[in-house]
Protein backbone atom coordinates (compact mmCIF):
# COMPACT_ATOMS: atom_id res chain seq x y z
CA UNK A 1 0.00 0.00 0.00
CA UNK A 2 2.56 2.44 0.76
CA UNK A 3 4.68 1.30 -2.61
CA UNK A 4 1.77 2.68 -4.21
CA UNK A 5 1.03 5.93 -2.53
CA UNK A 6 4.81 6.17 -3.04
CA UNK A 7 4.42 6.06 -6.60
CA UNK A 8 1.09 7.42 -6.97
CA UNK A 9 2.41 10.47 -5.07
CA UNK A 10 5.50 10.87 -7.22
CA UNK A 11 3.91 9.92 -10.64
CA UNK A 12 1.10 13.10 -10.32
CA UNK A 13 3.63 15.30 -9.45
CA UNK A 14 6.11 14.61 -11.99
CA UNK A 15 3.13 14.60 -14.17
CA UNK A 16 1.88 17.78 -13.56
CA UNK A 17 5.37 19.46 -13.39
CA UNK A 18 5.74 17.83 -17.27
CA UNK A 19 2.18 19.20 -18.55
CA UNK A 20 3.48 22.43 -17.16
CA UNK A 21 7.32 22.33 -18.76
CA UNK A 22 5.60 21.74 -21.72
CA UNK A 23 3.33 25.00 -21.43
CA UNK A 24 5.82 27.37 -20.50
CA UNK A 25 8.70 26.09 -22.91
CA UNK A 26 6.78 27.40 -25.77
CA UNK A 27 4.82 30.69 -24.47
CA UNK A 28 7.97 31.87 -22.01
CA UNK A 29 11.26 33.56 -23.50
CA UNK A 30 14.07 30.61 -22.97
CA UNK A 31 16.81 32.91 -21.93
CA UNK A 32 16.41 35.97 -19.12
CA UNK A 33 18.23 39.05 -20.86
CA UNK A 34 20.60 41.09 -18.71
CA UNK A 35 21.81 44.35 -20.00
CA UNK A 36 25.34 44.97 -18.70
CA UNK A 37 25.71 49.09 -18.33
CA UNK A 38 28.62 51.59 -16.43
CA UNK A 39 27.03 53.71 -15.03
CA UNK A 40 24.68 53.83 -12.26
CA UNK A 41 21.01 52.35 -12.88
CA UNK A 42 18.23 54.79 -14.42
CA UNK A 43 14.66 54.76 -13.17
CA UNK A 44 13.96 52.81 -16.47
CA UNK A 45 16.65 50.09 -16.11
CA UNK A 46 14.52 48.16 -13.69
CA UNK A 47 17.60 46.25 -12.20
CA UNK A 48 20.27 46.15 -9.23
CA UNK A 49 23.58 46.77 -8.58
CA UNK A 50 25.73 43.98 -9.01
CA UNK A 51 28.20 44.56 -6.87
CA UNK A 52 31.09 44.47 -8.89
CA UNK A 53 30.35 47.71 -9.63
CA UNK A 54 28.56 47.61 -12.08
CA UNK A 55 24.46 47.50 -13.47
CA UNK A 56 22.64 44.84 -14.38
CA UNK A 57 19.50 45.80 -16.69
CA UNK A 58 17.04 42.83 -16.95
CA UNK A 59 14.54 42.52 -19.83
CA UNK A 60 13.01 39.29 -21.19
CA UNK A 61 13.96 38.21 -24.14
CA UNK A 62 12.05 35.75 -26.43
CA UNK A 63 14.02 33.11 -28.92
CA UNK B 1 -2.52 -4.60 -11.88
CA UNK B 2 -3.57 -0.97 -11.48
CA UNK B 3 0.51 0.18 -10.53
CA UNK B 4 1.45 -1.69 -13.93
CA UNK B 5 -1.65 0.31 -15.72
CA UNK B 6 -0.64 3.11 -14.10
CA UNK B 7 3.09 3.33 -14.95
CA UNK B 8 1.91 2.17 -18.62
CA UNK B 9 0.13 5.69 -18.43
CA UNK B 10 2.88 7.54 -18.13
CA UNK B 11 5.39 5.55 -19.76
CA UNK B 12 3.02 6.96 -23.07
CA UNK B 13 2.49 10.13 -21.45
CA UNK B 14 6.14 10.90 -21.74
CA UNK B 15 5.81 9.87 -25.32
CA UNK B 16 3.06 11.60 -26.21
CA UNK B 17 4.12 15.00 -24.84
CA UNK B 18 7.35 14.75 -26.42
CA UNK B 19 5.98 14.42 -29.69
CA UNK B 20 4.70 18.22 -29.10
CA UNK B 21 8.02 19.34 -26.88
CA UNK B 22 10.51 16.79 -27.58
CA UNK B 23 12.74 17.76 -24.61
CA UNK B 24 9.94 15.60 -22.41
CA UNK B 25 11.46 12.08 -24.19
CA UNK B 26 14.64 13.02 -22.52
CA UNK B 27 13.11 13.80 -18.92
CA UNK B 28 11.48 9.91 -19.85
CA UNK B 29 14.17 8.63 -20.46
CA UNK B 30 15.44 10.02 -16.75
CA UNK B 31 12.68 8.97 -15.71
CA UNK B 32 12.82 4.79 -17.11
CA UNK B 33 16.86 5.14 -15.71
CA UNK B 34 16.01 6.31 -12.43
CA UNK B 35 12.53 4.76 -11.39
CA UNK B 36 12.84 1.64 -13.42
CA UNK B 37 9.48 1.14 -14.34
CA UNK B 38 10.26 -2.07 -15.93
CA UNK B 39 11.35 -3.71 -12.77
CA UNK B 40 8.17 -2.99 -10.85
CA UNK B 41 5.81 -3.17 -13.37
CA UNK B 42 4.12 -6.40 -13.88
CA UNK B 43 2.55 -6.79 -17.16
CA UNK B 44 3.70 -5.02 -20.92
CA UNK B 45 6.51 -2.62 -19.19
CA UNK B 46 7.98 -5.39 -17.93
CA UNK B 47 8.43 -7.40 -21.33
CA UNK B 48 8.97 -4.10 -23.28
CA UNK B 49 12.68 -2.68 -24.04
CA UNK B 50 11.30 0.76 -22.45
CA UNK B 51 14.53 2.28 -21.88
CA UNK B 52 16.08 1.75 -25.27
CA UNK B 53 12.12 3.06 -26.95
CA UNK B 54 12.36 6.10 -24.84
CA UNK B 55 16.56 6.66 -25.77
CA UNK B 56 16.24 6.17 -29.10
CA UNK B 57 12.97 8.98 -29.20
CA UNK B 58 14.68 11.56 -27.53
CA UNK B 59 17.42 11.29 -29.44
CA UNK B 60 15.18 10.81 -33.12
CA UNK B 61 13.27 14.12 -31.49
CA UNK B 62 16.24 16.46 -30.73
CA UNK B 63 17.76 15.44 -34.22
CA UNK B 64 14.58 15.99 -35.80
CA UNK B 65 12.71 18.52 -34.22
CA UNK B 66 14.68 20.66 -31.41
CA UNK B 67 17.78 21.63 -32.66
CA UNK B 68 18.35 25.00 -31.30
CA UNK B 69 20.54 27.01 -29.34
CA UNK B 70 23.00 24.39 -28.63
CA UNK B 71 25.56 24.86 -25.66
CA UNK B 72 29.24 26.00 -26.25
CA UNK B 73 31.23 23.40 -25.75
CA UNK B 74 33.11 23.34 -22.74
CA UNK B 75 36.27 21.26 -21.04
CA UNK B 76 33.88 19.54 -18.72
CA UNK B 77 31.70 18.32 -21.50
CA UNK B 78 34.91 17.03 -23.48
CA UNK B 79 36.23 15.24 -20.50
CA UNK B 80 33.04 13.42 -20.31
CA UNK B 81 33.20 12.99 -24.03
CA UNK B 82 36.76 10.96 -23.67
CA UNK B 83 35.72 9.42 -20.54
CA UNK B 84 32.69 7.67 -22.94
CA UNK B 85 35.52 6.81 -25.48
CA UNK B 86 38.14 5.67 -23.11
CA UNK B 87 35.72 3.30 -21.15
CA UNK B 88 35.54 2.02 -24.61
CA UNK B 89 39.07 1.43 -25.33
CA UNK B 90 39.72 -0.23 -21.74
CA UNK B 91 37.68 -3.03 -23.28
CA UNK B 92 40.46 -4.02 -25.72
CA UNK B 93 42.93 -5.40 -22.69
CA UNK B 94 40.11 -6.18 -20.32
CA UNK B 95 40.42 -9.06 -17.46
CA UNK B 96 37.19 -10.72 -18.09
CA UNK B 97 36.05 -9.58 -21.28
CA UNK B 98 32.63 -11.08 -21.00
CA UNK B 99 31.62 -9.44 -17.74
CA UNK B 100 33.42 -6.04 -19.30
CA UNK B 101 30.69 -6.10 -22.23
CA UNK B 102 28.18 -6.69 -19.76
CA UNK B 103 28.78 -3.20 -17.86
CA UNK B 104 30.17 -1.53 -20.66
CA UNK B 105 26.47 -1.54 -21.84
CA UNK B 106 24.81 -0.04 -19.01
CA UNK B 107 27.75 2.37 -18.65
CA UNK B 108 28.46 3.51 -21.73
CA UNK B 109 24.63 3.94 -21.96
CA UNK B 110 25.02 6.24 -19.19
CA UNK B 111 27.96 8.26 -20.17
CA UNK B 112 26.64 8.82 -23.59
CA UNK B 113 23.11 9.57 -22.78
CA UNK B 114 24.15 12.23 -19.99
CA UNK B 115 27.06 14.35 -22.48
CA UNK B 116 23.46 14.12 -24.64
CA UNK B 117 21.60 15.92 -21.89
CA UNK B 118 23.23 19.36 -22.48
CA UNK B 119 21.85 19.62 -25.50
CA UNK B 120 18.42 19.30 -24.86
CA UNK B 121 17.95 20.62 -21.44
CA UNK B 122 19.23 24.26 -22.51
CA UNK B 123 16.36 26.73 -20.44
CA UNK B 124 15.35 27.67 -16.90
CA UNK B 125 12.19 25.64 -17.41
CA UNK B 126 13.60 22.55 -18.75
CA UNK B 127 16.67 22.35 -16.32
CA UNK B 128 13.82 22.92 -13.86
CA UNK B 129 11.68 19.64 -15.33
CA UNK B 130 15.00 17.76 -15.52
CA UNK B 131 15.94 18.78 -11.64
CA UNK B 132 12.14 17.57 -10.79
CA UNK B 133 12.05 14.48 -12.73
CA UNK B 134 14.92 13.29 -11.52
CA UNK B 135 14.05 14.01 -7.78
CA UNK B 136 10.48 12.82 -8.47
CA UNK B 137 11.42 9.41 -9.98
CA UNK B 138 13.85 9.03 -7.11
CA UNK B 139 11.17 9.82 -4.61
CA UNK B 140 9.09 7.12 -6.07
CA UNK B 141 11.51 4.86 -4.09
CA UNK B 142 12.16 6.64 -1.10
CA UNK B 143 9.24 8.06 -0.02
CA UNK B 144 7.54 4.78 1.06
CA UNK B 145 11.06 3.42 2.22
CA UNK B 146 11.35 6.41 4.30
CA UNK B 147 7.70 6.00 5.84
CA UNK B 148 8.06 2.41 6.75
CA UNK B 149 11.45 2.96 7.77
CA UNK B 150 10.02 5.50 10.63
CA UNK B 151 7.25 2.94 11.14
CA UNK B 152 9.71 0.17 11.62
CA UNK B 153 12.84 1.57 12.19
CA UNK B 154 14.83 0.37 9.00
CA UNK B 155 17.69 -1.93 9.14
CA UNK B 156 21.19 -3.27 7.69
CA UNK B 157 20.25 -5.16 4.37
CA UNK B 158 16.38 -4.94 5.03
CA UNK B 159 14.83 -4.25 1.37
CA UNK B 160 12.24 -1.71 2.45
CA UNK B 161 12.12 -0.54 -1.62
CA UNK B 162 10.54 -1.12 -4.64
CA UNK B 163 12.32 -3.42 -6.07
CA UNK B 164 14.87 -6.73 -4.69
CA UNK B 165 17.59 -8.01 -4.91
CA UNK B 166 21.30 -6.56 -4.45
CA UNK B 167 21.88 -3.92 -7.04
CA UNK B 168 20.73 -0.91 -8.72
CA UNK B 169 18.32 1.17 -5.89
CA UNK B 170 17.84 -2.07 -3.90
CA UNK B 171 21.79 -2.10 -2.96
CA UNK B 172 22.00 -0.14 0.40
CA UNK B 173 25.11 2.29 -0.45
CA UNK B 174 23.55 2.93 -3.62
CA UNK B 175 20.19 3.90 -2.59
CA UNK B 176 21.67 6.26 0.55
CA UNK B 177 23.92 8.48 -1.30
CA UNK B 178 21.63 8.83 -3.82
CA UNK B 179 18.94 10.19 -1.59
CA UNK B 180 21.53 12.11 0.01
CA UNK B 181 22.32 13.61 -3.40
CA UNK B 182 18.63 14.68 -3.76
CA UNK B 183 18.30 16.52 -0.52
CA UNK B 184 19.74 19.70 -1.34
CA UNK B 185 17.97 19.60 -5.08
CA UNK B 186 14.77 19.36 -3.12
CA UNK B 187 15.33 21.90 -1.60
CA UNK B 188 16.87 24.23 -4.07
CA UNK B 189 13.11 23.40 -6.01
CA UNK B 190 11.74 24.56 -2.32
CA UNK B 191 12.63 28.00 -3.35
CA UNK B 192 12.85 28.48 -6.83
CA UNK B 193 10.35 26.18 -8.20
CA UNK B 194 8.02 27.57 -11.41
CA UNK B 195 6.37 24.76 -12.50
CA UNK B 196 4.26 23.48 -9.37
CA UNK B 197 1.70 26.35 -8.33
CA UNK B 198 3.05 28.95 -5.56
CA UNK B 199 1.26 28.49 -2.44
CA UNK B 200 2.28 28.81 1.28
CA UNK B 201 2.67 24.67 1.74
CA UNK B 202 4.81 23.77 -1.29
CA UNK B 203 8.28 24.40 0.80
CA UNK B 204 6.88 22.24 3.64
CA UNK B 205 6.12 19.48 0.61
CA UNK B 206 9.68 19.64 -0.68
CA UNK B 207 11.05 19.34 3.20
CA UNK B 208 9.35 16.65 3.50
CA UNK B 209 10.27 14.93 0.76
CA UNK B 210 13.98 15.88 1.72
CA UNK B 211 13.33 14.71 5.72
CA UNK B 212 12.42 10.88 3.86
CA UNK B 213 15.64 11.03 2.08
CA UNK B 214 17.65 11.61 5.02
CA UNK B 215 15.38 9.10 6.83
CA UNK B 216 15.92 6.62 4.17
CA UNK B 217 19.34 6.96 3.83
CA UNK B 218 19.81 6.61 7.50
CA UNK B 219 17.59 3.48 7.51
CA UNK B 220 19.88 1.62 5.16
CA UNK B 221 21.97 1.64 8.52
CA UNK B 222 25.04 2.19 6.12
CA UNK B 223 28.06 3.81 7.70
CA UNK B 224 28.69 5.98 4.19
CA UNK B 225 25.34 7.38 4.78
CA UNK B 226 26.17 8.91 7.97
CA UNK B 227 29.67 10.00 6.61
CA UNK B 228 27.86 11.35 3.48
CA UNK B 229 25.30 13.42 5.72
CA UNK B 230 28.10 15.23 7.98
CA UNK B 231 29.45 16.02 4.72
CA UNK B 232 26.36 17.44 3.49
CA UNK B 233 25.36 19.13 6.64
CA UNK B 234 29.14 20.68 6.76
CA UNK B 235 28.97 21.98 2.67
CA UNK B 236 25.69 23.04 2.67
CA UNK B 237 25.85 25.12 5.87
CA UNK B 238 29.80 27.16 4.24
CA UNK B 239 27.02 27.61 1.03
CA UNK B 240 24.17 28.91 3.23
CA UNK B 241 23.45 32.98 3.94
CA UNK B 242 22.10 32.43 6.99
CA UNK B 243 24.95 30.02 8.75
CA UNK B 244 23.36 30.41 12.08
CA UNK B 245 20.17 29.45 11.46
CA UNK B 246 21.35 26.46 9.54
CA UNK B 247 23.68 25.22 12.07
CA UNK B 248 21.05 25.44 14.67
CA UNK B 249 18.60 23.47 12.03
CA UNK B 250 21.88 20.88 11.36
CA UNK B 251 22.39 20.61 15.36
CA UNK B 252 18.31 19.81 15.93
CA UNK B 253 18.60 16.93 12.73
CA UNK B 254 21.81 15.83 14.38
CA UNK B 255 20.74 15.80 17.83
CA UNK B 256 17.12 14.05 16.82
CA UNK B 257 18.94 11.04 15.01
CA UNK B 258 20.96 10.03 18.37
CA UNK B 259 18.30 10.50 20.28
CA UNK B 260 15.92 8.57 18.17
CA UNK B 261 18.05 5.89 16.41
CA UNK B 262 17.91 2.47 17.49
CA UNK B 263 20.67 0.31 19.48
CA UNK B 264 21.15 -1.53 16.46
CA UNK B 265 22.25 1.50 14.31
CA UNK B 266 24.15 2.66 16.77
CA UNK B 267 25.91 -0.54 16.67
CA UNK B 268 26.29 -0.51 13.28
CA UNK B 269 27.60 2.83 13.08
CA UNK B 270 30.06 2.22 15.89
CA UNK B 271 32.06 -0.30 13.42
CA UNK B 272 33.35 2.50 11.82
CA UNK B 273 35.89 2.95 14.62
CA UNK B 274 36.97 -0.81 15.00
CA UNK B 275 37.59 -1.42 11.02
CA UNK B 276 39.96 -3.72 11.57
CA UNK B 277 37.28 -6.50 13.68
CA UNK B 278 34.89 -5.63 10.80
CA UNK B 279 35.34 -8.12 8.41
CA UNK B 280 33.30 -5.63 5.87
CA UNK B 281 35.44 -2.60 6.49
CA UNK B 282 38.71 -4.71 6.91
CA UNK B 283 38.08 -6.46 3.09
CA UNK B 284 37.55 -2.89 1.44
CA UNK B 285 41.10 -2.08 2.59
CA UNK B 286 42.63 -4.96 1.60
CA UNK B 287 41.13 -4.68 -1.95
CA UNK B 288 42.30 -1.41 -2.17
CA UNK B 289 45.58 -2.68 -1.78
CA UNK B 290 45.13 -5.22 -4.05
CA UNK B 291 44.42 -2.78 -6.59
CA UNK B 292 47.15 -0.14 -6.32
CA UNK B 293 49.62 -3.56 -6.36
CA UNK B 294 47.88 -4.27 -9.69
CA UNK B 295 48.17 -0.77 -10.94
CA UNK B 296 51.77 -1.08 -11.06
CA UNK B 297 51.58 -3.91 -13.23
CA UNK B 298 48.78 -2.58 -15.52
CA UNK B 299 48.68 1.10 -14.93
CA UNK B 300 46.22 1.07 -17.95
CA UNK B 301 43.67 -0.78 -15.97
CA UNK B 302 41.90 -4.19 -16.59
CA UNK B 303 38.50 -2.79 -18.13
CA UNK B 304 35.10 -2.98 -16.85
CA UNK B 305 34.65 -6.10 -13.73
CA UNK B 306 38.16 -5.88 -13.23
CA UNK B 307 37.64 -6.84 -9.48
CA UNK B 308 36.87 -10.46 -10.88
CA UNK B 309 40.34 -11.56 -10.97
CA UNK B 310 41.47 -10.49 -7.67
CA UNK B 311 42.41 -13.05 -4.70
CA UNK B 312 42.04 -11.32 -1.46
CA UNK B 313 45.08 -12.50 1.48
CA UNK B 314 43.38 -12.40 5.04
CA UNK B 315 45.76 -12.73 7.88
CA UNK B 316 45.47 -15.36 10.49
CA UNK B 317 42.81 -15.05 13.15
CA UNK B 318 41.25 -17.41 15.81
CA UNK B 319 38.87 -19.03 13.30
CA UNK B 320 41.49 -19.14 10.37
CA UNK B 321 45.35 -19.79 11.90
CA UNK B 322 46.76 -20.46 8.37
CA UNK B 323 44.92 -17.02 7.41
CA UNK B 324 42.75 -17.66 4.13
CA UNK B 325 42.17 -16.19 0.47
CA UNK B 326 39.10 -14.66 -1.02
CA UNK B 327 38.58 -14.28 -4.82
CA UNK B 328 36.78 -11.77 -6.90
CA UNK B 329 35.97 -8.92 -4.06
CA UNK B 330 34.13 -5.34 -5.71
CA UNK B 331 36.07 -2.21 -5.15
CA UNK B 332 34.05 -0.58 -2.65
CA UNK B 333 34.93 2.53 -3.49
CA UNK B 334 34.99 4.98 -6.97
CA UNK B 335 38.00 5.62 -6.91
CA UNK B 336 39.26 1.90 -6.62
CA UNK B 337 37.03 0.80 -9.22
CA UNK B 338 37.82 3.36 -11.52
CA UNK B 339 41.97 3.07 -10.89
CA UNK B 340 41.38 -0.95 -11.34
CA UNK B 341 39.29 -0.58 -14.10
CA UNK B 342 40.35 2.42 -16.18
CA UNK B 343 43.21 2.58 -14.66
CA UNK B 344 45.35 5.63 -14.47
CA UNK B 345 43.98 7.72 -17.39
CA UNK B 346 40.88 6.97 -16.49
CA UNK B 347 41.34 8.12 -12.87
CA UNK B 348 42.85 11.07 -14.25
CA UNK B 349 40.01 12.10 -16.48
CA UNK B 350 37.91 11.42 -13.95
CA UNK B 351 39.38 13.56 -10.94
CA UNK B 352 39.80 16.06 -14.07
CA UNK B 353 36.31 16.14 -14.45
CA UNK B 354 34.89 16.29 -11.03
CA UNK B 355 37.71 19.28 -10.73
CA UNK B 356 37.04 21.49 -13.71
CA UNK B 357 32.97 20.72 -12.56
CA UNK B 358 33.74 21.87 -9.20
CA UNK B 359 35.38 25.12 -9.79
CA UNK B 360 33.05 26.12 -12.54
CA UNK B 361 30.17 25.73 -10.29
CA UNK B 362 32.19 27.77 -7.15
CA UNK B 363 33.25 30.75 -9.75
CA UNK B 364 29.23 30.58 -11.02
CA UNK B 365 27.97 31.08 -7.47
CA UNK B 366 30.26 33.86 -7.14
CA UNK B 367 29.35 35.42 -10.38
CA UNK B 368 25.06 35.14 -10.48
CA UNK B 369 24.26 35.12 -6.26
CA UNK B 370 24.43 39.03 -6.60
CA UNK B 371 22.10 39.40 -9.35
CA UNK B 372 18.56 38.77 -7.77
CA UNK B 373 17.34 37.49 -11.55
CA UNK B 374 19.92 34.66 -11.54
CA UNK B 375 19.92 33.43 -8.21
CA UNK B 376 18.10 30.37 -8.82
CA UNK B 377 21.18 29.82 -10.49
CA UNK B 378 23.59 30.55 -7.75
CA UNK B 379 21.44 28.39 -5.57
CA UNK B 380 21.21 25.63 -7.98
CA UNK B 381 24.90 26.20 -8.63
CA UNK B 382 25.12 25.36 -4.51
CA UNK B 383 23.36 22.17 -4.67
CA UNK B 384 24.75 20.62 -7.30
CA UNK B 385 28.24 21.35 -5.75
CA UNK B 386 26.90 19.84 -2.39
CA UNK B 387 25.19 16.79 -4.08
CA UNK B 388 28.63 15.98 -5.72
CA UNK B 389 30.84 16.39 -2.70
CA UNK B 390 28.29 13.99 -0.82
CA UNK B 391 28.75 11.15 -4.18
CA UNK B 392 32.94 12.10 -3.75
CA UNK B 393 32.92 10.85 0.02
CA UNK B 394 29.96 8.59 0.34
CA UNK B 395 31.28 6.90 -3.06
CA UNK B 396 34.43 6.17 -1.51
CA UNK B 397 33.12 3.51 -0.08
CA UNK B 398 30.46 2.02 -2.63
CA UNK B 399 31.31 0.91 -6.34
CA UNK B 400 28.79 3.75 -7.96
CA UNK B 401 31.17 5.52 -10.21
CA UNK B 402 29.39 4.96 -13.36
CA UNK B 403 25.61 5.04 -12.21
CA UNK B 404 23.49 7.38 -13.20
CA UNK B 405 23.09 9.94 -10.49
CA UNK B 406 26.46 11.16 -10.48
CA UNK B 407 27.06 11.74 -14.58
CA UNK B 408 23.08 13.72 -14.33
CA UNK B 409 24.29 16.34 -11.90
CA UNK B 410 27.18 16.85 -14.29
CA UNK B 411 24.90 17.08 -17.09
CA UNK B 412 23.03 19.56 -15.14
CA UNK B 413 26.29 21.65 -14.08
CA UNK B 414 27.00 21.79 -17.90
CA UNK B 415 23.56 22.74 -18.75
CA UNK B 416 23.41 25.81 -16.04
CA UNK B 417 26.81 27.26 -17.08
CA UNK B 418 25.97 27.02 -20.29
CA UNK B 419 22.74 28.70 -19.88
CA UNK B 420 24.55 31.67 -17.69
CA UNK B 421 27.24 32.08 -20.46
CA UNK B 422 24.21 32.56 -22.73
CA UNK B 423 22.41 35.06 -20.58
CA UNK B 424 26.17 36.79 -19.54
CA UNK B 425 27.01 36.48 -23.57
CA UNK B 426 23.40 38.81 -24.56
CA UNK B 427 24.55 41.26 -21.90
CA UNK B 428 27.80 42.03 -23.41
CA UNK B 429 27.83 45.54 -24.94
CA UNK B 430 28.61 45.16 -28.50
CA UNK B 431 32.27 46.92 -29.35
CA UNK B 432 33.92 48.07 -32.84
CA UNK B 433 32.09 47.14 -35.98
CA UNK B 434 29.50 45.14 -34.42
CA UNK B 435 28.18 47.87 -32.42
CA UNK B 436 28.53 50.43 -35.79
CA UNK B 437 26.66 47.86 -37.70
CA UNK B 438 24.05 47.76 -35.12
CA UNK B 439 23.07 51.56 -34.53
CA UNK B 440 22.84 51.75 -38.55
CA UNK B 441 20.39 48.88 -38.39
CA UNK B 442 18.78 51.06 -35.34
CA UNK B 443 18.75 54.47 -37.24
CA UNK B 444 17.51 52.90 -40.38
CA UNK B 445 20.63 53.41 -42.79
CA UNK B 446 19.68 50.56 -44.05
CA UNK B 447 16.64 50.28 -46.54
CA UNK B 448 16.20 46.98 -46.54
CA UNK B 449 14.36 46.08 -43.52
CA UNK B 450 14.92 42.01 -43.42
CA UNK B 451 18.56 42.60 -44.47
CA UNK B 452 18.96 44.59 -41.30
CA UNK B 453 16.66 42.15 -39.32
CA UNK B 454 18.93 39.36 -40.44
CA UNK B 455 22.16 41.11 -39.43
CA UNK B 456 20.59 41.95 -35.81
CA UNK B 457 19.67 38.69 -35.71
CA UNK B 458 23.62 37.22 -36.71
CA UNK B 459 25.01 39.99 -34.15
CA UNK B 460 23.51 38.67 -31.36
Amino acid sequence: MLDLMGIMFSSVIMLFVIVRAVQLDSTQPWFQTIARNKGPAGDDAGGTASGDGRTWRVREKSR
Amino acid sequence: MLRSLWLLFLYVSFIGLGIAAPFVLTLGYVWVDTFQPQLVAYIILNQLPVAMIMGAAAFVGYFALDRRAPPRPTLIHLLHVVMAIWVTVTLIWAEAPDSAWDKWDWAFKTLAFSAFVPLVIRSRVQIEAFAQTYVFSLAANFVPFGLKTLISGGGYGTNLGLTQGNYGLAEGGQLSTVCLMAVPIALFLSRHSQLLPKFKLMPLGYYAIAGLAIVTALGTYERSALIGLVVLGAYMLTQSRRKVLFGCLVAIIGVTIVYTASSRWEARIKTIGHFEQENSAYTRILVWKWTLGYIEDHPLGGGFNAYLIDHIDFPPDPEHPGGFTEFGRAFHSIYFEILGEQGIPGIILFLSLVGTMMLSLRRLTKRTRKTPELAWCADLSGALQSGVAVFLTSGAFVSIAFQPIFWYFVAMSISLRAYVWRVEQQAKPLEGWRHTAQGAVAHGAWRNKGAGQAVNARLR
